[in-house]
């Protein structure tokens, strides 16, 4: 007792039947994610920022400058009217430009993230599941070995070893990726399988395949899913720094860490160039942090809510 | 009895309310409980029943945003603690009141000495303030030598994980009445432990209370250990006190239907086999029962029953909340 | 001892223990490889239809034995016979059928992200692979009504029920199966006096309606008192006394049988004549690591003798079903 999520509410079962408590538990959910107001302000950013990518060919005002377009009667425009962000050495509406690098972003974001959390989140279950055997320490030291190498770097080294385009850079991504997963779920699946629910399930004779999927992973993913909302944040960031340095998404398609890159060269006369693409990094890294505090928080209250 | 000493504490109709989704949960409801100086007063219930929230409410530990007091008042010495500031609290907290909590390896820090703990308990108390290092680390030895531990030299440099729970647990109430306190409180202190270093534990605890003068509000969900501890019982279900006796005349002479149906349940040394025990479970503090909170588990509820709430009506000394219950002390409509 | 010695009561046994040991390697320390003895040459018999009370403190391998029991260990040394045949660790489905456990935290033991539905219907698929999806949720419907639970019940998951309620559940997955032999870990040490006298209650109907046996593992004397058969009595890892109840109440004879007795916390008069006098513990439990030499219990005991701290007793006979561990005659 003592904290209002954990009164001692008690012995007594709520009434009504299951569809009931059902839409109760969504409005207790979301009254456990909109206590804290950045995690309304993540949803918030993170909701515009997917519509904008996917109507990027509606919303922005200049469409046709998302590809190979050049106008240099507007060469480092600043903002105005007309580009509302400046345009950039091309004569390109840098806010155009963002938007659709948004898609971008959000594709390689999406697919990383596809690829690498069922891969890591099923062998770091098997390998909790298996603790102390040599599956456990075959796949646990290969992720070690992933992790002790800086993340950005082995990135890098993929990316420079395949030719430059988004898919490499999403390889790269994945490649890097998947182990922060399966150290993840390992630490919550290796203390699960010792909880007596599990203990239980494998005196009765359950088979291995139930235990891990059944009585194991649903378990384990509350965390999973706050990481992956924390998660789009930091790959969109290293997708950035990617084609920053010339190894992601190439030209002329857009992308906010090249947009930065090349802006970088036209400071500090053309600001603009540099300040909006990178602002809208922050933005969109920051909402998609507030977003998964919030889902943490829900998660989490959900979780206690037996004791 | 309470009208010819003044309470040290005094606690009159306190209801509180926990702030839950859109609703609150009516924990408390209107508990009342008094404590003599030197007096030894166990606070008896089952899990949930707000006993613990009943003392943390009177040290002040509740979350001030998460819960609401809409009635009561709660006495220390005659003042209303719920009126003090923060900083009024604390004075109280360091000069008056001692907590022992039930797990003692959650009340010790793991990362500092048993030493250096219990030198900062003294270092803020109000006693404490005019010492020197030196008289400080006097004060907790002798007080880890006070509750039986060999060789405190040695004890002092330990780390709380080097000791077993009973020992943390000798250390919890040495930290709890190494300063002068009027009023201990011991929230279960032996329930974590086994029986044997339980019965160690309580012997001990008796001994520093009485040796000390403190009065003590013993807090336990067992019958056999509020008998062997204390003075006066005070059985508590779903946020009220539903009797209230000097220990030996509950025992003798138990009242309300629910502490006749708990000391039922208890099994006993004489064997007997075990009996029913209460229909039912505790009723669900968002929507708490109308009239007497015990009425929907109660075998000789009636209409009253569920529409009002009976007040604690005092026989002769033996406080008793029921309208089946006569004035003459003795139980109708059996 | 010997075997013969221990048989004296079940004419039927349904589990024979036979010098039953189950340490755990800690690693080395000087040369030496040390162990947690946590069962330590153990033997006993269980009659069918027993309530057997095994009684210690934590540290005393009464849980150990029982995941020995249910096969959650392989034992270091020694048998386990179930109905004479011996079982080992790894378990044929019908055996696994035939032994079931409850657990002491209700909590930890029903998976909360399950239906308690879901939970009943495990043992049933596993063991009864034949039944219908219709068949399983009727047969969902007459566990829960064996254990008083509405049959609503199936639909909430075990956040949603009380802890008492939590523990029916896990006595009704418990009896899915259709096992003969029931390993009780402290069913009720969590629970509260009142749901607790309900919850055994009804193990004891289950129990006649279905002739189970029970090896009840708890640390109150108060109740084996009230429900067993027999009591034995546990010190780290070791029998320390085992008798029939009356007689174990009658004459407590261990020293520290009667230092358990003597703390119980009673609520009259009357259990208050059934203790012995006071006996205030010396000290605490030893690390099952480091056992004392000789009796282990000596450096706790009120009655020691010269002899205790160098010659560790063997168990024996003082009285028709009664043994104990003790030089005192």
């Amino acid at each position: 007792m003592g904290t209002p999520e954990k009164n001692p509410v008690g012995e007594t079962a709520p009434a009504g039947d299951g569809r009931e408590r059902r839409t109760d538990t969504l409005k207790k959910a979301w009254y456990r994610f909109s206590r804290n107001k950045l995690s309304v302000v993540g949803l918030a950013v993170v909701t515009l920022v997917v519509l904008l990518a996917l109507l990027a060919p509606v919303v922005s005002p200049h469409p046709q400058h998302a590809s190979a377009y050049t106008d240099f009667a507007n060469s480092c425009a600043p903002p105005s009217a007309e580009f509302p962000l400046g345009a950039d050495n091309m004569g390109r509406d840098i806010l155009t430009r963002v938007i659709f690098s948004l898609r971008g972003a959000l594709y390689m974001a999406v697919i990383v993230l596809a690829i690498s959390v069922p891969v890591g989140s099923f062998l770091g279950i098997m390998a909790g599941y298996m603790k102390n055997s040599w599956v456990d320490y075959l796949i646990m030291r290969v992720t070690d070995v992933f992790l002790s190498v800086p993340a950005l770097l082995l990135a890098l080294a993929v990316a420079s070893l395949l030719e430059p385009n988004l898919t490499n850079a999403m390889i790269a991504v994945t490649i890097m990726w998947w182990p922060w997963y399966a150290r993840l779920v390992y630490g919550m699946a290796s203390s699960c399988r010792n909880e007596y629910y599990v203990i239980s399930a494998e005196l009765i004779g359950a088979g291995r395949l139930h235990i891990i999927f059944r009585e194991i992973l649903p378990n384990c993913l509350a965390p999973v899913f706050t990481k992956m909302a924390l998660d789009v944040g930091w790959v969109i960031l290293i997708g950035a720094t990617l084609s920053y340095v010339g190894l992601g998404e190439q030209p002329p398609t857009p992308s906010l860490g090249q947009m930065v890159a090349d802006g970088a060269r036209y400071m500090p006369e053309a600001w603009w160039m540099t300040i909006f693409p990178s602002l809208a990094i922050v933005v969109v890294i920051l909402g998609f942090n507030f977003l998964g505090d919030g889902i943490g928080d829900m998660l989490a209250r959900g979780e206690n809510r037996h004791d | 009895m309470t009208e010819s000493t003044p309470a040290l504490l005094q606690i009159e109709g306190l209801k509180l309310w926990y702030k839950v989704y859109k609703n609150r949960a009516k924990v408390l409801d209107g508990v009342d409980l008094s404590v003599a100086p030197g007096q030894k007063v166990g606070l008896v219930g089952e899990a949930g029943c707000g006993k613990t929230t009943t003392v943390k409410s009177v040290l002040g530990l509740l979350p001030r945003g998460g819960c609401e007091i809409p009635a009561g008042r709660i006495l220390y010495e005659g003042e209303d603690i719920l009126g003090l500031t923060e900083k009024e609290l604390t004075r109280i907290r360091n000069s008056q009141i001692a907590m022992i909590h039930q797990e003692p390896a959650a009340a010790l820090n793991p990362v500092f000495t048993v030493g250096e703990q219990m030198m900062d308990v003294v270092r803020y108390s109000a006693q404490g303030r005019g010492y020197g290092k030196k008289e400080r680390r006097e004060i907790v030895l002798g007080a880890i030598r006070d509750v039986l531990i060999p060789d405190p030299e040695r004890i002092f440099h330990f780390y709380p994980n080097q000791l077993s729970g009973g020992m943390k647990q000798r250390i919890c109430i040495a930290m709890a009445v190494m300063t002068e306190r009027r009023l201990l409180i011991a929230d279960e202190p032996g329930t974590a432990l086994d029986v044997t270093i339980q019965s160690q534990i309580h012997a001990m605890l008796e001994e520093m209370v009485a040796q000390r003068g403190m009065a003590l509000v013993m807090i336990t969900h067992s019958l056999g250990v509020a008998r062997e501890m204390t003075d006066v019982i005070n059985i508590m279900y779903a946020g009220t006190i539903v009797e209230s006796a000097v220990s030996a005349e509950v025992f003798a002479h138990p009242l309300h239907p629910y502490t006749q149906g708990l000391m039922e349940a208890v099994p006993r040394l004489r064997g007997g086999g075990i009996q029913a025990g209460i229909y039912g479970s505790l009723p669900d503090y968002l929507a708490p029962p109308p009239g007497c909170r015990f009425a929907p588990r109660c075998p000789r509820a009636g209409d009253r029953c569920r529409a009002e709430k009976p007040a604690l009506a005092d026989l002769s000394g033996h406080r008793v909340a029921c309208f089946h219950v006569g004035t003459d002390g003795s139980a109708k409509c059996q | 001892m010997s075997i013969a010695q221990i048989n004296s009561n079940a004419a039927d046994p349904i589990l024979q223990i036979r010098s039953l040991k189950q340490y755990f390697p800690l690693g080395k320390k000087g040369g030496q490889r040390l162990f947690v003895k946590a069962v330590d040459d153990v033997s006993l018999d269980i009659g069918r239809g027993e309530i057997l009370g095994l009684v210690g403190e934590s540290g005393s391998g009464k849980s150990t034995l029982a995941y020995s029991v249910v096969g959650l260990y392989r034992p270091s040394a020694g048998q386990i016979l179930f109905e004479g045949e011996k079982i080992g660790a790894r378990r044929p489905l019908p055996l696994r059928k035939d032994i079931q456990i409850v657990f002491q935290d209700p909590g930890s033991s029903l998976n909360p992200r399950q239906t308690i539905g879901e939970i009943l219907e495990l043992p049933l698929k596993v063991h009864f692979p034949a039944l219908k999806s219709g068949e399983r949720q009727k047969r969902v419907r007459e566990l829960l009504q064996m254990v008083e639970l509405p049959a609503a019940y199936a639909w909430k998951t075990p956040g949603a029920i009380g802890s008492g309620e939590k523990q029916m559940a896990a006595i009704a997955r418990a009896l899915a199966p259709g096992p003969k032999f029931i390993i009780l870990d402290e069913p009720t040490s969590a629970l509260d006096v009142s749901i607790q006298a309900k919850i055994i209650n009804m193990l004891l109907r289950l129990r006649r309606e279905h002739n189970l046996t029970y090896l009840f593992i708890t640390h109150d004397l108060s109740l084996m008192r009230n429900i067993a058969t027999r009591v034995i009595i546990l010190y780290l890892g070791r029998v320390a006394e085992i008798a029939g109840t009356e007689d174990f109440f009658r004459r407590p004879t261990h020293p520290y049988t009667q230092m358990l007795l003597s703390s119980i916390p009673v609520l009259g008069a009357e259990d208050e004549a059934l203790k012995p006098a006071r006996i205030l513990s010396q000290g605490e439990i030893p690390s099952p690591v480091n056992l004392p030499t000789g009796c282990s219990f000596h450096q706790r005991c009120h009655a020691v003798l010269d002899r205790c701290p160098g010659d560790d007793p063997s168990l024996r006979q003082i009285g028709a079903e009664h043994w104990v561990r003790c030089h005192r005659q």
